[in-house]
């Protein structure tokens, strides 16, 4: 049984009378592929932005790494190896994508306002982070646009730059919000392979969600299903598919 | 219009372009690299007078002339400042500089100082409230300057005793220099600190340091979400560009006025210098300079505009000119060139040698300013040639 690296406890997020996340519990075993899928409105995103910290839960623990990270802070998370993608993507936008992803690189010894006035304290670094940003921007393909301005490039490579960013961060655990949406098939599936890869070559550990499941399903080791603010089903994929429940709430909406 | 009037009019011009370079650079610190609309700017230059004023006044006379020193708004102030201290600093030029060099110092550290508390307590809102807050805060110690008399004295002008200079002067020619050589050598040395500025924040800038200012800038959301915090990295962006604002203030009131008055620190001058960012270009630190020579010029000619209408024809609203070229220079700005006559750059770290290196990329903005100047004008000449 591996260990889970992920802990969510009956947690609830309520905006007034809207109940966004609902008494949610679930785990996210190490070295896994989760899903999480479930209709429109149905409060995945507003769950991912519980767990890294945009919001504080009204309610229940998070527990990573076996530390309680309920309610700290959004980069607090991201320093203890957990970052998150956004569904819409957000680019720093007046960056290059070469620079948005190597400025999403840890504890950059530079980023101190009076070190970065000593070059030699942090050029090594930099250096190495240069590299390893190129091998993150050729792992994802966004090599040709790499040089361009993040405002500029189309609303798939924006996605793949939120992959790059995540990637680069050199977290464990790294949660996607439709890291596949608005692409075509073909590409998508490239971009579930390459998730793939990750987790057998570098050992890391993804909570997904996607609409997309003829994708996903291909995918993921183990899938929760929420609707209306909590998980109504859970299960290995082909189980989740037959669920009744799930194919009621998929057809009935 | 004669030589002499002339040359004057330009040392003129270029010492208040000067000092208004320093400002725009420590404006751009914060509004074009952090993304903070700094609207209590004048304050934190006011914070350099004050400092130059406490300092001339009361410790400076101990410290630099081994005289007791004379506290502002108190009965004996006038006779002790006029009749002791201020002939005591013009017999001793070291005295002076100690007194200017001290001001630069403690006047910048206390404003960046104040430029931590002032921020702090909004510093998570919405950028248009913490620029109100700055506004409020500007105003708050625009009033302690005015009441609080053992600082600058209340509401009159106070003369300051300004670095010697002629000192320098006499050194080069010998014997007792020109007037204009003196102020040559004082404008000098103005452009000589923008040079340290730009220097200073050109290196801080073209670090990690820079870019995680401008990750927060464009996206605070995605920057908390990896790694940044940006409460600290906004208050280190206030602190940076305070306390250069503090030591321009120190610069204004001692090298440029030689005296201080609360009422030299209103907001039009935030305004203005706000103006000469947006214009020169938000983010790029040359851009600074070039908005802060474009706003002396509209500002002197302005002035002199003014004076002429009112003084030959009567006219009293000539003074008031410049605002509108610079509510117009705004405008035109933000509707047909929001970048500003020079655009901001991508972050220039050592990061791009590697990606050159590998990618076999050159990207236009890496390479050095004379291959592209050169490339202008070979693309110019080659343009004319295909029209002969
Ligand atoms: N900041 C907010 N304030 C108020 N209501 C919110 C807020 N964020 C989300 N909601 C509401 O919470 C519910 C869940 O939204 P959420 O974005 O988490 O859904 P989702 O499952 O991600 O949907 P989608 O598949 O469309 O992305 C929705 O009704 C949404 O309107
Ligand atoms: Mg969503």
């Amino acid at each position: 049984m591996p260990k889970n690296l992920l802990e969510v406890q009956n947690v609830y997020k309520y905006f007034g009378g809207i109940r966004a996340v609902d008494g949610v519990s679930l785990t996210v075993p190490e070295n896994s592929i989760v899903g999480l899928i479930g209709p429109n409105g149905s409060g995945k995103t507003t769950l991912f932005n519980v767990i890294s910290g945009y919001y504080k839960p009204d309610r229940g623990r998070i527990i990573f790494d076996g530390k309680d990270i309920t309610g700290l802070k959004p980069h607090e998370i991201y320093r203890l190896g957990l970052v998150r993608t956004f569904q819409n993507p957000r680019m720093w936008k007046s960056l290059t994508v070469f620079e948005n992803v190597i400025g999403a690189a840890r504890d950059q010894k530079g980023e101190s306002m009076v070190k970065a006035l000593f070059k030699r304290l942090w050029r090594k670094q930099e250096e190495d982070y240069a590299r390893q940003a190129l091998h993150w921007i050729d792992f994802t393909g966004l090599d040709p646009v790499s040089h361009m301005l993040s405002s500029s490039i189309s609303g798939g490579q924006m996605k793949l730059t939120e992959l790059a960013r995540a990637l680069m961060s050199n977290a464990k655990l790294i949660l996607l919000d439709e890291p596949a949406a608005g692409v075509n098939p073909t590409l998508a599936r490239k971009i579930f392979d390459g998730i793939e890869r990750l987790r057998r070559e570098y050992k890391l550990t993804f909570f997904i969600i996607e609409h997309r499941l003829e994708v996903l399903f291909d995918y993921v080791d183990y899938v929760y299903v929420m609707h209306r603010g909590r998980i109504v089903a859970e299960g290995r994929p082909q189980e989740v598919a037959e669920n009744p429940i799930v194919v009621d709430i998929y057809l009935g909406g | 219009m004669d030589l002499s009037s002339l040359l004057e009019f330009i040392l003129q011009y270029l010492a208040v372009a000067g000092v208004y370079s320093l400002l725009a650079i420590s404006m751009n610190v914060e509004y074009g690299w952090a993304g903070i609309p700094n609207f209590g700017k004048a304050a934190f230059m006011a914070v350099g007078g004050a400092v130059a004023a406490v300092i001339a006044t009361q410790i400076g006379p101990m410290l630099f002339l081994g005289i007791e020193g004379a506290v502002p708004g108190t009965l004996e102030f006038f006779g002790r400042y006029n009749g002791e201290i201020l002939p005591a600093y013009s017999q001793n030029p070291l005295a002076t500089w100690g007194v200017f060099i001290l001001s630069a110092i403690v006047g910048g550290a206390i404003a960046a100082l104040l430029g931590v508390l002032f921020t702090y307590p909004a510093v998570r809102l919405r950028e248009d409230y913490l620029a109100i807050a700055l506004l409020m805060s500007a105003q708050l110690i625009w009033i302690v300057l005015r009441t609080v008399k053992p600082i600058m004295g209340g509401t009159m002008s106070l003369i300051l005793p300004s670095p010697d200079f002629k000192c320098i002067a006499a050194a080069i020619v010998g014997g007792t220099p020109p007037k204009i050589l003196v102020e040559a050598i004082r404008t000098g040395f103005i452009w000589l600190l923008v040079l340290g500025y730009l220097l200073y924040v050109e290196k801080l800038m073209g670090s990690p340091f820079g870019r995680k200012l401008r990750i927060v800038r464009d996206d605070e959301v995605a920057a908390e979400a990896y790694g940044k915090n940006v409460v600290r990295a906004r208050l280190e962006a206030m602190v940076v560009g305070s306390f250069l604002a503090g030591v321009a203030g120190a610069v204004y009131a001692l090298i440029h006025l030689r005296s201080v008055n609360p009422d030299n620190y209103l907001p039009d001058i935030t305004f203005m210098v706000l103006t000469m960012v947006l214009v020169g270009g938000v983010g790029n630190n040359i851009g600074s300079v070039v908005g802060g020579m474009v706003i002396a010029l509209v500002d002197r000619l302005g002035y002199m505009i003014g004076t002429t209408l009112a003084m030959s024809y009567g006219v009293s609203w000539g003074g008031y000119l410049n605002y509108l070229v610079y509510g117009v220079a705004i405008i035109l700005a933000i509707f047909f060139r929001p970048q500003g006559l020079i655009p901001e750059k991508p972050v220039k770290t050592p990061a791009w040698k590697v990606y050159v290196e590998l990618t076999g990329r050159r990207p236009s903005f890496i390479q050095p300013i004379w291959t592209r100047i050169k490339r202008g004008v070979g693309r110019v000449r080659s343009r004319a040639q295909e029209s002969a």
